[in-house]
């Protein structure tokens, strides 16, 4: 009995040492070696890295398409979740499952697919319109990328919410929008912010789409992720691992964003993983 | 004429929740819609406060054909069973926003939100959230955010259904205060008698979407015009007969059935409806004497005591009949009645009745 009493206060404490073993391994040595390749030759080298041309512009247009894609998906995903909770329609489970297809689909399949849609002699061109291997084209991919996000999170708490707090808002004389803004979207504030900061992070580290649809032109169709690709590819070690050390930095801000947002949401909807 | 209804029928798909309703409220009136689970009165009162549509017929409020109209427009004050306070609002604010919805000047605006928090005494919750109230208290904010914007009409959905039966009673008195008060013309629905015998000018009864007779508590309790009605309000006695030379045959009795009772006195089969509090019961062979002034007491029959069930200040006492026609009976004596009577389980009684109703 004893013996058996000391194998199971054991198993715990392996568990947790795989656990921290697999971290390590996948997380803390790639860390330090980042951290490494980037401040190996001194901050000043590091700092010079991040403030070259290329590296301002990359980041300036990573930013830009990812606030873009949060302002589209903000409405679009917010519509969605209504139409898909409030509404009933043939067809309703198809376009549920549509939501998430960029789960499921490969990023660069879906660049793929932009360029057949809008690339030259594409099945929707319009004369003087850019879409292909210019920044519109990108912003497309990045909206569809990020899109089942703001969905998924809003969809539960509308469900939850359900329509009897609007009608009663109904019943003291309040039109619908009117409605939405005092009744349903303070409900829905924390998740539908949770859904963005995810949505910007995606958005953040997409590649393979992008970089199909935008073509990585130099200066002009570069996104942080792939300047860093270029800088591996062109041997540029300290560029490539600034750019990392960059993108790892506003990732742990939107995670800590994110938590604060978690916390908030309504007890039922907390993912305990991300709680602390 | 307050509340009008017309010919109102509503279907999911073929099945009808509503069947050709129609109904009339007095300006004022306290009207109670009593009904079974899945009966229609919900529905009924959604249809009414424009939160569903209705396939066919009309709505009138005050003389206002609203039947096209939506919520927002009829002018209705609605307490869902749930209460659906918003649940990001003080108390305050939930009361408030009809007013807000109506653009009304600050100062009036809570000069009204304080005349309500006294009116349903939680003058010192106007900072909580709902979800710092008891069920009690959401009822009440509940209860004063519908009445807030001043509506023509209050529509409570089951308003006391969540809570526990000494708040229910409290509340139900709560209501009735306000709303004589108030004067507001009120139509609740609700599945408990008690509620509806305490609060309803009149009571209406429904069953699978259709009103089966109107009356007041004491009407439908006592004279029925269906077996239904008979049947849900209370527990009840339903004994055959049959006519015979113009006398009701009751078991052994002969009962002289008063002419307003008898829909026709022709011979036929029928039921008498005697509720538990008319019967009687006796360990001796009767005819047993009769105090003077009490009424008199129809014996028709004998049985054995099956059981006897506490409750509260009565006992119910249930007696299987001698005669293969009869139903159990069922009895509601006090303990006074038991004790002279010496009634135990297994005993044979002889069975009469003081009161009944013949239904139509």
């Amino acid at each position: 009995m004893m013996q058996t009493r000391a194998r199971r206060s054991l198993v715990p404490v392996i568990l947790i040492g795989i656990v921290a073993l697999y971290a390590i391994l996948l997380v803390g040595v790639p860390v330090a070696a980042m951290l490494q390749a980037a401040f190996g030759k001194g901050i000043t080298v590091f700092l010079s890295a991040l403030i070259t041309p290329d590296a301002i512009h990359a980041f300036a247009i990573t930013l830009l398409l990812a606030s873009g894609a949060c302002a589209f998906n903000l409405i679009a995903g917010l519509v969605l979740a209504w139409v898909l909770v409030r509404q009933q329609f043939a067809g309703k489970r198809v376009l549920s499952a549509l939501v998430d297809a960029p789960f499921v689909i490969a990023p660069i399949i879906i660049g793929a697919v932009l360029i057949i849609v809008f690339g030259r002699g594409g099945w929707l061109t319009i004369p003087g319109v850019h879409i292909a291997f210019a920044l519109p084209g990108m912003l497309l991919a990045m909206i569809i990328v990020s899109m089942p996000f703001v969905t998924r999170e809003v969809m539960p708490v509308l469900a939850e919410l359900g329509p009897e707090q609007e009608e009663g808002a109904y019943t003291l004389g309040a039109g619908r929008f009117y409605t939405f803004r005092r009744i349903v979207l303070p409900e829905l504030r924390w998740a539908l912010l949770y859904g963005l900061a995810q949505t910007f992070s995606r958005a953040l580290g997409e590649f393979g789409a992008i970089i199909v649809i935008g073509g990585a032109i130099q200066g002009v169709t570069e996104t942080t992720t792939i300047y860093l690709f270029r800088a591996l590819d062109d041997r540029n070690a300290i560029g490539a691992y600034s750019a990392s050390i960059l993108l790892a930095l506003l990732s742990a801000v939107l995670l800590s964003i994110m938590e604060v947002f978690n916390r908030r949401r309504p007890r039922a909807f907390v993912t305990e993983e991300t709680s602390l | 004429m307050s509340i009008l209804l017309e010919n109102i029928s509503k279907y999911y798909g073929t099945q009808p929740i509503l069947s050709q309703l129609s109904l009339e409220v007095e300006a004022g009136e306290l009207f109670v819609l009593l009904g079974a689970s899945g009966s229609g009165k919900s529905t009924l009162l959604r249809v009414i406060a424009g939160l569903t549509t209705l396939d066919s017929g009309r709505v009138i409020l005050h003389d206002r054909d609203v039947t096209e109209l939506p919520p927002q427009q009829r002018a209705i004050g609605f307490v869902f069973q749930n209460y659906s306070l918003f649940r990001h609002m003080t108390v305050a604010d939930n009361i408030a926003f009809a007013l807000d919805v109506q653009q009304v000047a600050r100062p009036e605006r809570d000069r009204r939100v304080t005349e309500l928090l006294s009116l349903i005494d939680l003058s010192d919750c106007a900072d909580r959230l709902p979800a710092q109230l008891s069920g009690g208290q959401q009822q009440r904010v509940a209860l004063a955010r519908a009445l807030a914007h001043q509506p023509a009409v209050l529509l409570l959905d089951e308003p006391f259904g969540a809570l526990d039966t000494k708040i229910r009673i409290q509340l139900r008195q709560n209501l009735r205060t306000v709303q004589q008060r108030l004067g507001v013309t009120t139509i609740l629905v609700t599945h408990d008698q008690d509620e509806a015998f305490e609060l309803a000018d009149r009571i209406g009864i429904i069953e699978q979407g259709r009103l089966l007779e109107i009356g007041t508590s004491g009407d439908l309790y006592h004279a029925p015009r269906y077996r239904y009605t008979a049947r849900f309000l209370g527990t009840t006695n339903m004994l055959p007969g049959h006519w015979h030379d113009g006398k009701l045959i009751v078991g052994t009795a002969q009962l002289t059935a008063k002419t307003d009772q008898a829909a026709d006195s022709v011979t036929g089969s029928t039921e008498i409806m005697v509720r538990p509090e008319a019967i009687h019961l006796s360990v001796e062979v009767p005819p047993v004497e009769v105090p003077s002034g009490a009424a008199d007491i129809h014996w028709f029959g004998s049985g054995i005591v099956q059981e006897i069930t506490f409750a509260g200040a009565l006992q119910r006492v249930r007696i299987e009949a001698d005669q293969p026609d009869m139903p159990p009976i069922t009895a509601l004596l006090s303990d006074t009645a038991l004790l002279h009577n010496t009634v135990k389980t297994g005993q044979r009684v002889w069975i009469g009745f003081d009161r009944f109703h013949v239904i139509p």
